[in-house]
């Protein structure tokens, strides 16, 4: 028993630091590519001190902000994908296929067309669009231990419905379709400071939300019942947990438009990179948060050097999360089942 | 050698055509031969540049198209009893059929699709412009249709005296001139290919982004622009065209550039996006160049609210 | 006696639906020129009629009967009435396969000429097909990820939905991805449009869904047994491991040639089985009947609504088709859970 558990920190020592180092290789790949020829130490030298060049004025204002937002979108949407995956115990957890993303996007929409352009309103509005729409889907799926698939079909049609109404809005307000889809897409073209500035507190509150929530998360995962006998009511945490799901998606779909299948991916994944270990939550949460983050980076990083960045990196990313999302979903509604 | 036979049989066809009036046989984008028995009176125009050229012959247009709900204001009054045919991509069947057209004019691009229903209520010629050459040619192709192949060959050999003499007026010193189409986020910047970038060059202006050598067809020569890519360019002159009309996206990068200390960044009017009818890339090779050297050229005439403005940004 | 009212009422109102989308568009016509088409002494008003509203009238009655039958047959053979072909990534399949066909059209006859301009678009005769492709292929897929010993109804709907979500996402890349500059039409299409519609882009579908009709017909024992349970379906006689298969096929042939007219089409095929069940008698025969004309008028109904509430613009019929069906779906979710029947 002793001995399992120590091979299984031995593990977790390795484990850790690997992912991160893989995350922080992406992302520092990201931060070394752009218009101005820039190698890897330069960039990270950079960093640390400004000379005033035009390289590092990019690297330390255009690129870095850039890289964090990639970085930051994928932790978050792990993080939340994770969350749903708990607290309604359902493998096929995601914040695209829950309606949240939809509705966010809805959200966003009627900012944009309706009100105003600026992105710090359009950030409340897409995180009040994916709450609405959350409330949505889990007031027609009802309970759904047990039955995962009501989950999913409700957060369809939420879906489906916040895209009609998006493409209506569209075409009521003279702006082309084109347009939507563009944004429906998602990525990092051009998003800076501003954008990171108005992301990370959501994201941040969030993320501490979820931290502060584990210990108790880990026994919603089984069920309500031995969560009241430690005196938890397990409703009114998982509406936290649950809120804090919502707003970690939400503010990432503001940021970067709707990138498909990370957040159930990512929690998957850890999994399996964690194998026994996973039933820690706190553990599990930050490797999912740090895979989601480090496959997103990874994503940017790849669409700039390979496509040159005429392809935005939320096709690629929806492209292989798609993949994988039917490759592992096979699997698991047979478990759902 | 294979490219001026093609333009010589072309040239003997097309003179072929001027000679017997009515009925003309014309080839157009879409490789058909349409015949115009008589001359059009009521034409529409599904194809800003249609548009245009009738404003510029001072016949009535009967029809119009906009893009995200905006009219090209550049033309001014000439489309005041134009009626809105509704969208660029997907014009209105019905209302083109009830218009009782004697020709409508479209784009290859979007109408060719779905040009059996157009033709069910008269006879539609497509074609699409999306570089110099194919300006000249469509307009002189559409002055034939239109009965005044004399007056389009005139402002074809006019558009080429104009932009003669504006290239032999620009200065030795040549400046760097972007022309960038921006929807949100998104800044293209449009090569050397696309017939907006020729115009803008016409004053011997030096495109950094040069042209694209690989691009299948000009409408492909552009690209995708990160704003560190706008700082390494460094142009001293930025043309923008904003689709969605109003203010733009902020980024520090823009304090950098020169055209932005030197306020040599403009939001430009509608024409730059399609400019390929006669009226349209006039403009727009006297705006820039007065833009680029205001010293040089005069300021041109036009109505107010298709001019260029000093760009705003949303804060 | 009841049912020959409800008969009289069914059709009155499929009548009334194709009159009401006679007469209204985006621009006015009267009732005078609706019945100079029938007697023949048009003029020129009458003629918009004929050349623009009635083969889109057509069209609607053709892909509401393609979806309502699909729906119905899916929602028979998976016993559940959440089934839908727009849902099983049938449309999805179908769209993805036209989506990349346009692609590669494209790439393959890059504009340089405006004579390739106009040929590199599709042409419309292989649109049916490959729509049918895309659709059966995404029927096989979905079977062969949810076999395990069998088929469970339940795991191929789940199936179903994430395939379609998955398709959905790649259809969205491909349209931005592929061929960036030539996005419109592509979109245009995806939305599920009757825009121009014309009797040549329906002739091509209808050969598949009358021998799809056809096949319903003479499997109607088989359908109507297929109700029961597994055990009692084999009892009379029932090979459900050999039926079920050739129906879904029918079923996604019935889905892809609708697609194949207007694109996807969201919800008809959900909504409309459901309407018929409730006003419908229990007969099988009478059910596809129903299904056929109610389908037909839902879908009139809403490209007519599409196309006169804003003119010159077009909401196009799968957007209204979406916004009705989305709340009808989300109720049966919900009723579903109340009585915890279904899923």
């Amino acid at each position: 028993m002793n001995t399992v558990s120590e091979t299984g920190y031995g593990r977790i020592s390795v484990l850790i630091p690997f992912i991160a180092a893989i995350g922080a290789l992406g992302s520092a790949l990201n931060l070394a590519t752009g218009a101005y020829d820039t190698s890897l130490l330069q960039a990270i030298s950079f960093l640390i001190q400004d000379d005033g060049s035009n390289a590092a004025f990019s690297v330390r204002e255009l690129r870095l902000p850039r890289v964090l937002c990639a970085f930051g979108v994928g932790a978050a949407l792990a993080l939340s994908g994770a969350l749903i995956q708990v607290i309604t115990r359902n493998p096929l957890g995601d914040p695209g296929l829950t309606g949240v993303t939809g509705g966010a996007a809805l959200g966003v929409a009627v900012c944009m067309t309706a009100i105003t352009v600026s992105p710090s309103v359009m950030i409340v509005f897409g995180i009040a669009g994916g709450l609405m729409a959350a409330f949505m889907t889990m007031l027609i799926a009802g309970n759904t231990r047990n039955r995962p698939i009501k989950l999913i079909l409700a957060g369809v049609a939420v879906s489906v419905f916040c895209i009609a109404a998006t493409s209506t809005l569209m075409i009521l307000s003279k702006s082309s379709l084109q347009t939507l889809y563009f944004w429906m897409i998602g990525g990092f073209t051009n998003r800076g400071w501003p954008e990171f500035s108005l992301f990370w507190p959501w994201a941040l509150v969030g993320a501490l939300v979820s931290l502060a929530v584990c210990p108790i998360l880990s026994y919603l995962k089984f069920d309500d019942a031995s969560a009241a006998s430690m005196g938890l009511n397990a409703g009114r945490w998982r509406v936290i947990a649950g809120l804090a799901s919502v707003v970690l998606a939400a503010a990432s779909v503001a940021v970067a438009g709707p990138i498909g299948f990370i957040g159930f991916v990512t929690p998957h994944l850890s999994s399996l990179l964690l194998g026994r270990q996973q039933s820690k939550m706190g553990l599990w949460l930050v490797v999912s948060a740090l895979v989601g983050g480090g496959v997103v980076a990874w994503s940017d990083a790849l669409v700039r050097l390979v496509f040159e960045g005429r392809v935005p990196a939320g096709i690629l990313i929806t492209i292989v999360g798609g993949c994988l999302f039917l490759l592992m979903a096979r699997r698991l509604g047979q478990v759902a089942r | 050698m294979k490219k001026c036979f093609i333009l010589f049989v072309l040239l003997m066809w097309s003179g072929v055509a001027v000679a017997g009036d009515y009925p003309v046989t014309l080839k157009d984008g879409r490789g058909k031969d349409v015949t115009l028995s008589q001359k059009p009176e009521k034409v529409a125009a599904l194809w800003v540049a249609a548009a245009d050229l009738l404003v510029a012959l001072g016949r009535p247009v009967a029809g119009i198209t906009t893009y995200e709900g905006e009219r090209p204001v550049y033309l001014g009054k000439g489309l005041d009893n134009a009626k809105d045919l509704g969208d660029i991509t997907a014009p209105n069947l019905e209302m083109i059929a009830t218009t009782d057209l004697d020709l409508t004019i479209g784009m290859t691009r979007y109408n060719a699709v779905y040009a059996d229903e157009i033709e069910k209520s008269g006879p539609l010629l497509t074609y699409d412009a999306e570089d110099i050459d194919a300006s000249l040619k469509a307009v002189a192709k559409l002055g034939r249709a239109l009965g005044a192949a004399e007056q389009a060959d005139k402002m074809n050999a006019d558009f080429l005296a104009l932009r003669k003499d504006y290239a032999a007026k620009a200065p030795k010193k040549a400046k760097s001139v972007l022309f960038i189409w921006s929807y949100q986020d998104t800044l293209y910047g449009y090569q050397d290919n696309i017939m907006t970038a020729q115009l803008v060059g016409t004053v011997g202006t030096v495109n950094p982004l040069g042209r694209n050598e690989d691009a299948e067809s000009p409408d492909a020569a552009f690209v995708s622009l990160e704003a560190e890519q706008l700082l390494a360019l460094d142009p001293d002159v930025i043309l923008m065209f904003v689709s969605h009309g109003g203010a733009v996206k902020f980024s520090p990068v823009y304090e950098r550039l020169k055209a932005y200390k030197n306020n040599k960044i403009y939001s430009v009017g509608y024409q730059y996006s399609q400019p390929s009818g006669p009226i349209a890339r006039e403009l727009v090779v006297r705006e820039a160049a007065h833009l680029i050297y205001p010293d040089i050229f005069e300021k041109p005439f036009m109505p107010d609210a298709a001019r260029a403005k000093p760009i705003q940004f949303a804060q | 006696m009841l049912g020959l009212v409800r008969w009289f009422l069914l059709i009155l109102l499929l009548v009334l639906s194709c009159l009401l989308s006679l007469r209204f568009g985006s621009v006015g016509t009267d009732w005078q020129d609706v019945w100079r088409l029938f007697s023949g002494t048009g003029g020129a008003v009458t003629d918009i009629i004929r050349e623009y509203r009635l083969p889109r009238t057509a069209a609607a009655i053709v892909i509401g009967v393609y979806l309502s039958l699909s729906g119905l047959i899916f929602q028979t053979v998976l016993r559940n009435p959440l089934a839908d072909p727009t849902l099983f990534g049938v449309s999805g399949g179908a769209s993805l396969a036209v989506v990349i066909a346009m692609g590669v059209a494209i790439t393959f006859n890059p504009s340089e000429t405006g004579l390739k301009a106009a040929s590199s678009y599709l042409s419309l005769e292989w649109i049916p097909l490959i729509a049918l492709f895309g659709g059966l292929s995404a029927t096989g897929l979905i079977f062969l990820m949810s076999w395990s010993r069998g088929f469970s109804a339940i795991r191929l709907i789940l199936m179903g939905v994430i395939l379609a979500s998955v398709l959905q996402a790649l259809v969205m890349a491909m349209v931005v991805g592929l061929s960036e500059a030539r996005t419109e039409l592509a979109i245009l299409w995806l939305a599920g449009s009757l825009y121009a519609r014309d009797f040549s882009h329906i002739i091509p579908a209808l050969p598949w869904g009358a021998a799809g009709l056809l096949l319903v017909f003479l499997m109607l024992p088989q359908l109507s047994a297929l109700r029961l349970d597994a055990l009692t379906a084999r009892s009379v006689g029932v090979s459900v491991g050999m039926v079920s298969p050739v129906l879904l096929v029918i079923a996604a042939c019935f889905a892809a040639s609708a697609v194949s007219i207007a694109g996807p089409v969201g919800f008809v095929g959900l909504i409309v089985p459901h309407i018929s069940r409730l006003i419908g008698s229990y007969q099988m025969k009478d059910q596809i009947l129903t299904n056929m004309v109610v389908g037909a008028t839902l879908v009139i109904v809403g490209d007519t609504v599409g196309r006169t509430v804003l003119p010159p613009l077009e909401i196009p019929v799968g957007i209204v088709t979406s916004l009705m069906g989305a709340p009808v779906f989300a109720l049966l979710i919900y009723i579903g859970m109340r009585r915890n029947s279904y899923a």
